[in-house]
């Protein structure tokens, strides 16, 4: 705004407040009840201040899992989401920079066809195909492993796209110098393309990697041991179903651990995902 | 060092042929300029001897080696790209080393290279730790010809390196080209749609349109005696005044009546003429002694001399006149040419005549 009227100021900053705390509330409480005793969240009212269980609950469930309901620890679980959100993440960039690179700067017979087969793909979310991939996964006998939970969700047609879109922002001099320098098309890819794609590389991890920890549905099919369980599923099944107790203090001891990795990764990556969404290095 | 040879060299995209048939000698150490408006083919015809453009027919040789099959690095070439394509996130040494560093070279070796080519160029040895995009464009421009030197090839490409740069650079680093040429003797084939870039830089020049090459000569061939109309016209500023008529024995009638007293050759007699007189070799005289009288339209004073736009009959015409003449507008100018300086063409062909 350019006016400098205070009273205009003041209800902005009130409305960005409000809006803060209306986000920031249901965290804290997540917060607040993880740190109570299981009874303590039983009673009414809901208690607005950290109790004194935090080291225990945490301690308990990154170590035995919850009594009654799932029992696999959930440092387990951690590793688990972080495998395969690692996998996927990597694996989406590898096998997209690469056909983007091949669709960008190669000729060969149906090259659009095949970019629009590529593209095609992107009406087809996981949930559409869901039914014929678990019976791929289930006959290959990769229920229950890491590369049953990442290599279905590994081909990226947006990858795809963005790295196909910036390498096309690519002068073709750059190419061409590089051609008469003496460097083939490997030599190419891994000297000039691969560092000039940098940033657009570390903001696609970031959102990659969130959409890979975040995965709900599909962990949930192909995940039946406990021991296999992300986190995100984890947190599921610590709510037992009819009139067993629930255990809210170590669920929500669960979500706030669940919740961390997504949010390191985005505040230390922070600087490179907005170069990597803003500017490009030319 | 090598010869570059062109036989018959033809290029189409498509159905459209793009070169159409074009050969040169281009002789060991030689510098040839390839002057034509855009979109002539000059740069694709640079792109083939580089090796980026197929050659559909005909034959390229680079040091007596057919090379049409050869990829750019085995071609013994190196090339300055217009907008420089310096690596934007290797630093300027990097640049520079990286053809040495693929070809294998020993780092010493490289580092002695990359040093000597800074010398010749004149870069500040703090400037090679910098990347691209911290350097002036001038300092690019010096990086990407370091780039080229280091190999030491054989031949040296340059693509419009100057058309980035603004005026005053432009002249500084033509002049450089030169010196540079003349310390290291590289045989070189230059592209430029810029008439002075051609005319100071070349030994020979071949001036191209429409995918065919017009003429190929030193600049002063090409300036005093164009081969054709398009030539002509298309080297020299403010380019060549031309009138056309039939002519007969007491000179040119023109189209719309008017008519020049002009001594025509007795071979041209009775033809359908172009005559062709450069703005600088028109003076004014006497109205008796006057090849035609221009009717002053609107004058350009450029300092050291004077533009006069006028016209005679219908044709708007130019005389490059000294500072001291500022003819009024509407005033009449009578102006004669220079002896020796008409030029004929056929007015059909647009091919120079030259009456014995």
């Amino acid at each position: 705004m350019i006016e400098n009227r205070p009273g205009f100021t003041f209800f902005c900053h009130a409305l960005l407040i409000a809006s803060i705390v209306v986000v920031a509330f249901p965290l804290y409480i997540a917060f607040v009840a993880s740190t109570q005793t299981a009874e303590r969240m039983l009673q009414f009212p809901l208690p607005l201040l950290p109790g004194g269980e935090m080291l225990h609950n945490y301690a308990t469930v990154l170590t035995h899992g919850v009594e009654g309901a799932s029992t696999a620890p959930v440092s387990k679980m951690m590793l688990n989401s972080l495998v395969m959100a690692l996998t996927i993440a990597l694996g989406k960039i590898v096998i997209s920079i690469l056909s983007a690179f091949a669709i960008v700067y190669f000729r060969f017979p149906l090259k659009n066809f095949f970019f629009w087969m590529i593209f095609i793909t992107l009406m087809l979310p996981v949930e559409v195909r869901i039914l014929p991939t678990y019976k791929v996964v289930a006959d290959l006998g990769l229920l229950d492993t890491y590369a049953g939970l990442s290599v279905p969700l590994i081909a990226s047609a947006t990858a795809t796209f963005l790295f196909r879109q910036f390498f096309m922002t690519i002068p073709d001099e750059l190419m061409e110098a590089a051609r008469i320098d003496g460097a083939g098309a490997m030599r190419f890819f891994w000297d000039i393309v691969l560092p000039l794609s940098k940033t657009n590389i570390a903001a696609l991890f970031v959102i990659l990697f969130i959409y890979g920890w975040n995965q709900y549905l599909w962990p949930l099919l192909v995940t039946t041991q406990e021991d296999m369980y992300t986190v995100v599923i984890g947190i599921k099944r610590m709510i037992p179903g009819g009139d067993a107790a629930v255990a809210w203090n170590l669920v929500m001891a669960t979500a706030m651990l669940a919740l961390t990795p997504p949010a390191l990764v985005v505040l230390l990556m922070q600087r490179w995902f907005v170069k990597g969404l803003v500017d490009t290095e030319k | 060092m090598a010869k570059v040879e062109l036989r018959s060299v033809t290029k189409t995209f498509g159905t459209a042929e793009v070169i159409k048939g074009v050969s040169l000698d281009v002789e060991d150490g030689e510098f040839v300029v390839i002057v034509g408006p855009s979109g002539c083919g000059k740069s694709t015809l640079l792109r083939m001897v580089a090796g980026l453009e197929a050659i559909t027919s005909g034959e390229i040789l680079i040091g007596e080696r057919v090379v049409n099959n050869l990829e750019p690095k085995d071609r013994d070439i190196a090339m300055v790209f217009q907008n420089y394509a310096l690596y934007p996130h290797m630093s300027v040494y990097a640049n520079m080393a990286y053809g040495l560093k693929i070809r294998g070279f020993a780092k010493d070796d490289i580092e002695t290279r990359v040093q000597r080519a800074a010398k010749i160029l004149e870069l500040d040895p703090a400037l090679l730790k910098r990347k691209p995009r911290e350097l002036s464009g001038g300092q690019r421009q010096r990086v990407a010809m370091g780039r080229a030197i280091v190999r030491e090839p054989s031949v040296f490409l340059f693509d419009e390196p100057l058309s980035n740069l603004d005026a005053k650079l432009r002249v500084q680093m033509r002049l450089e080209i030169q010196k540079l040429h003349r310390n290291l003797g590289t045989t070189t084939l230059y592209v430029t749609h810029d008439q002075v870039e051609a005319m100071t830089l070349a030994h020979r020049m071949v001036v191209m349109i429409a995918g065919r090459t017009e003429q190929i000569g030193t600049p002063t061939e090409v300036y005093q005696r164009p081969a054709t109309q398009f030539v002509a016209g298309f080297i020299g500023s403010p380019a060549m005044n031309f009138l056309r008529g039939r002519a007969d024995a007491g000179g040119l009638t023109m189209a719309d009546g008017g008519h020049l007293a002009v001594p025509v050759p007795a071979a041209l007699s009775g033809r359908e003429l172009v005559l062709g007189i450069r703005p600088e070799h028109l003076e004014v005289c006497a109205p008796e002694e006057a090849l035609f009288t221009l009717q002053t339209e609107m004058r350009e004073m450029l300092g050291a001399d004077t533009l006069v736009h006028g016209l005679f009959g219908k044709e708007l015409l130019v005389a490059r006149l000294s500072a001291a003449e500022h003819p009024a507008p509407g005033q009449a100018l009578p102006l004669r040419a220079l002896p020796g300086s008409l030029h004929w063409f056929d007015a059909g062909s647009g091919a120079r005549l030259e009456p014995a």
